[in-house]
């Protein structure tokens, strides 16, 4: 036997995790037959049964799970991340997080990970990176820039609106942060290449 | 291939195609008349004398895309009479889903006379498995 009100609380944050738009159409009446439904077993004086809660909240998930696939199989998601503002700095930030954490774990010598990381993306002699390396190391790189530009859209948007930068002063804060990275990334790679490119001999 | 074979084909190619058995059962609850999310459910456990049983994640899934088709229409929000006073929103089906709903049940008539053609009957061996 649950308390009902307990069961009503814990329904109504699961409905949180439907699509935002979803919710908005759907999430006052899927609370009300929720609990049309505990009344009906309340009247019946059948329990909310653990089983019955079960099932309504499995039930529940499976749907939540499919308006999201739905929506990601119809491009919503990416629209989504394009015209909220909220969803674009999380999203771009998101990004930016597998290099930025990548980076701090070799430039820092963080063990076990830089270990692990090194043993990974290096052969056996322990100085080539190695194939898996390679991908993992493009897979970061472009993710960044792929991150900027979704935190930079709903800024740039603004601009046009004639809002002014400062519209969205978190997106425009993260891809300020995204640009430096890049930046100091592009930069740090010329340093280090430029003897090759100039003919300096033994460079690696 | 007879005649009303090639009628039925004409008549049920894809302008209506087969509906999922959740947007099938909620056509045939509203077909009576306007129904909230809690009476669908209720009516829909009568029309399936209990066997089918369908969650609100299922209910309300189906209508969001019977609402994107235009198979029901959402009513105004109003009391139920018959239940407490919040004010709940009210399903009504369409023209385009009554003729959803007609091409789906003269899909079912017509498997159902191919069904007594071949003698298939809930005694016979297919049902025994």
């Amino acid at each position: 036997m649950f308390e009902q009100k307990t069961a009503r609380n814990i329904y109504k944050k699961i409905l949180a995790f439907y699509p935002q738009a979803f919710r908005e159409q759907f999430g006052e009446s899927m609370e009300q037959t929720f609990n049309d439904l505990c009344n009906e077993r309340k009247q019946q004086a059948k329990q909310t049964s653990f089983g019955f809660l079960l099932w309504m909240f499995i039930e529940t998930f499976a749907g939540i799970l499919k308006e999201h696939l739905m929506n990601i199989k119809r491009g919503a998601a990416m629209e989504n991340i394009i015209t909220n503002h909220k969803s674009a700095a999380i999203v771009g930030f998101l990004l930016a997080m597998p290099l930025a954490i990548l980076l701090l774990i070799m430039v820092y010598d963080i063990e076990p990970l830089s270990s692990f990381f090194k043993a990974l993306t290096t052969e056996a002699d322990g100085h080539r990176i190695s194939t898996l390396g390679r991908i993992l190391e493009a897979g970061a790189l472009l993710l960044l820039p792929l991150g900027f530009v979704i935190s930079l859209v709903p800024v740039v948007r603004n601009v046009r609106a004639g809002d002014g930068l400062t519209a969205n002063p978190v997106n425009l804060l993260i891809a300020v942060a995204l640009f430096i990275f890049i930046a100091t990334l592009v930069i740090s790679f010329i340093i280090d290449q430029y003897p090759c490119w100039i003919g300096v001999p033994n460079c690696d | 291939m007879s005649v009303t074979d090639i009628v039925w084909r004409m008549t049920t190619t894809n302008s209506n195609p087969p509906l999922t058995p959740a947007v099938f059962h909620i056509l045939l609850s509203l077909s009576s008349g306007e129904r909230h999310g809690y009476g669908i459910m209720k009516q829909v456990e009568v029309d399936s004398q209990g066997k089918v049983n369908m969650g609100a994640g299922t209910l309300y899934g189906s209508l969001k895309r019977m609402l994107d088709a235009g198979l029901v229409k959402e009513s105004d929000k109003r009391v139920d009479p018959e239940m407490d006073d919040e004010r709940r929103i009210y399903y009504r089906i369409t023209g385009v889903g009554k003729k959803a709903l007609a091409a789906e049940l003269e899909r079912y008539r017509h498997i159902v006379g191919v069904a007594k053609k071949l003698r298939l009957f809930p005694e016979t061996f297919a049902y025994d498995v």
